[in-house]
């Protein structure tokens, strides 16, 4: 489906392909501490694994209604150099 | 402006659909309307603000089913909040729940963002935001009508976003905590019959201030757990969102009879719980009841499925107990509404199982950050293996929501609906499943061209339920 119909494109989302060192490099720390795998294997770990308590984890939904979830495409460099340090966590 | 592209970045659109795209084909006798709310953002949070979803606009979205074909529509609840901002161009309230950051110019605004849930009750659609009195929108258009406070009545200056609407009766046990202002121990029930009008009211104070997100209801009782998540003046001085964990405090449930006044209260105490959702709460022939809900030990432990009881019977037991009867992770469970406070079997709940697929090269770095699968839980056989239904390897859910069969009357005879974030298309869908056959997948999904950032809550209401638009 994803062939037939790009829907990032129909929303006009930038969408340019980037090395994934360059985009981590440019990503806030609590992001790059994200380990899934941990979550799964030891809730407990979550504090580390998954960044700073949040006030979405009071009721421990997760994905955590402000987690930015990432899109499998990342963001052109060029985004991110024009995104304010405060809102960095909404950027993949 | 947002320059995000996550999946959970504020969308700040509204919007209308005509005949949605269908997957399969959708039952006739699924008539009516499903509702769900999401925390948005038209403006950026303040700059010390912890992400958050929870403190973002009120945005509710409506799929209206007939005759197998779905529309949906999207709309910000028009808040004074909202309005105030958008006159403003910018942001001016400040952190969750913390009036000591917002900006003066809005120091005696409503601060409701109506944000959380949607209940249709009195011949109103209430959204509704804890800290703040309902505002009313039309169940059609989802056009803002104002602040609702039943026909003047009602004093608190709060209302809890999860009233319970009593099926027998049609009442709303409604509630408001904090409920002379912030940080004040005081907690308003209230009957509010189905036309809308208050019919009871109690007042009675916790023993300490402590989140109180929920509650419970038997035919007879209202159960108000005060969970060990605690504020301070000090805490909202220094400039934070209300709440901290505080482990050493107990878990307190106050339960007053429905027909009892404040001093009715009988408290029970148990250790610290995380939980702010609760599934449901019935009178056993003993005596007791029992309440099951998602809860965890500490701040961070997993959430499980479990039974709280308490002896009514006894008149010196003061403690709750309590018993895991499922290892589910999920947080949001749900059950056929018509059998609230009633003998009921089945816990409908979201649950992320690491041992299903996750495609990351199509759905991006998400695995583990998904709820996978929706779980049916016979609460009256735990053991038994629960009904799964597992949503595909690019997707996470969200809350279910139980939708009754046309003319239907027994537990669980229906349907199961709930929003799936699609991480490859970066689009959301709403997948229905037969809620006694989840296990042989969707029956049909409704497609979105655009993602629907995490909701929070969703409630159905039947064509028959509401009165015909008139438009």
């Amino acid at each position: 489906m994803a062939a037939q119909i790009d829907r990032r494109q129909f929303l006009g989302r930038v969408s340019f392909t980037l090395a994934g060192s360059a985009a981590a490099n440019l990503l806030p720390v609590s992001l790059l501490q994200a380990a899934p795998a941990a979550c799964l294997v030891d809730a407990k770990a979550w504090p580390d694994a998954c960044g700073d308590w949040q006030l979405d984890d009071i009721c421990l939904a997760y994905p955590p209604y402000a987690m930015a979830v990432r899109p499998a495409v990342p963001v052109a460099a060029t985004i991110h150099a024009a995104v304010e340090p405060v809102d960095m966590h909404w950027v993949a | 402006m947002f320059p995000s592209t996550g999946f959970n970045a504020p969308t700040r659109f509204e919007a209308d659909i005509y005949d949605c795209e269908v997957w399969g084909k959708i039952p006739s006798d699924i008539e009516g309307n499903f509702y769900r709310m999401q925390c948005d953002f038209q403006y950026r949070p303040p700059q010390n603000e912890w992400p958050t979803g929870f403190n973002g606009d009120g945005h509710i979205s409506r799929f209206y089913f007939k005759d197998g074909n779905v529309n949906f529509r999207a709309r910000y609840v028009k808040t004074a909040r909202l309005m105030a901002e958008r006159a403003a161009h910018k942001r001016l309230f400040g952190v969750y729940r913390n009036r000591y950051t917002d900006d003066p110019s809005v120091k005696n605004l409503n601060r409701s963002a109506a944000n959380t849930h949607m209940y249709w009750h009195g011949g109103k659609l209430l959204t509704l935001k804890e800290d703040s009195l309902p505002w009313a929108i039309d169940p059609h258009t989802l056009e803002t009508q104002g602040v609702w406070d039943f026909y003047g009545k009602y004093k608190a200056t709060t209302m809890s976003a999860h009233p319970k609407i009593d099926a027998e009766t049609g009442d709303m046990i409604a509630y408001g905590y904090q409920a002379k202002g912030d940080l004040t121990k005081d907690v308003a029930a209230y009957i509010i019959g189905k036309d809308g009008r208050i019919k009871h009211e109690a007042w009675f104070q916790t023993p300490y201030v402590g989140i109180m997100h929920d509650i419970a209801i038997t035919k007879k009782y209202i159960l108000f757990p005060v969970i060990a998540r605690t504020t301070s003046e000090a805490r909202l001085k220094s400039g934070e969102p209300m709440w901290e964990w505080d482990g050493n405090l107990p878990t307190w449930v106050g339960v007053l009879p429905r027909d009892g006044d404040g001093k009715d209260v009988r408290w029970f105490k148990g250790p610290a719980r995380n939980t702010l959702h609760f599934l449901n709460a019935v009178e056993q022939p003993d005596g007791k009841i029992t309440m099951e809900l998602p809860t965890s030990s500490g701040e961070r432990d997993p959430s499980q499925i479990r039974r709280w009881t308490f002896d009514m019977a006894s008149r010196n037991k003061d403690t709750f107990d309590e018993e895991v009867i499922s290892t589910a992770n999920g947080v949001l469970a749900r059950m056929d509404d018509r059998y609230l406070g009633l003998p009921y079997k089945y816990c409908y709940v979201g649950n992320r199982d690491p041992s299903l697929p996750f495609d990351q090269a199509r759905g991006g770095n998400n695995g583990g950050r998904v709820s996978n699968q929706y779980l049916r839980i016979d609460v009256t056989n735990p053991k038994a293996e629960p009904g799964k239904y597992f949503v595909g390897p690019v997707q996470s859910l969200q809350e279910s929501c139980f939708v009754p069969r046309k003319g239907s009357k027994g537990e669980g005879d229906g349907y199961l609906m709930g929003i799936a974030s699609n991480y490859e298309t970066m689009s959301s869908e709403l997948v229905i499943l037969d809620a006694q056959r989840m296990e042989e997948g969707t029956i049909a999904t409704v497609k979105l061209p655009f993602r629907l950032r995490g909701g929070t809550h969703t409630n159905w209401y039947g064509a028959h339920e509401l009165p015909p638009f008139k438009g």
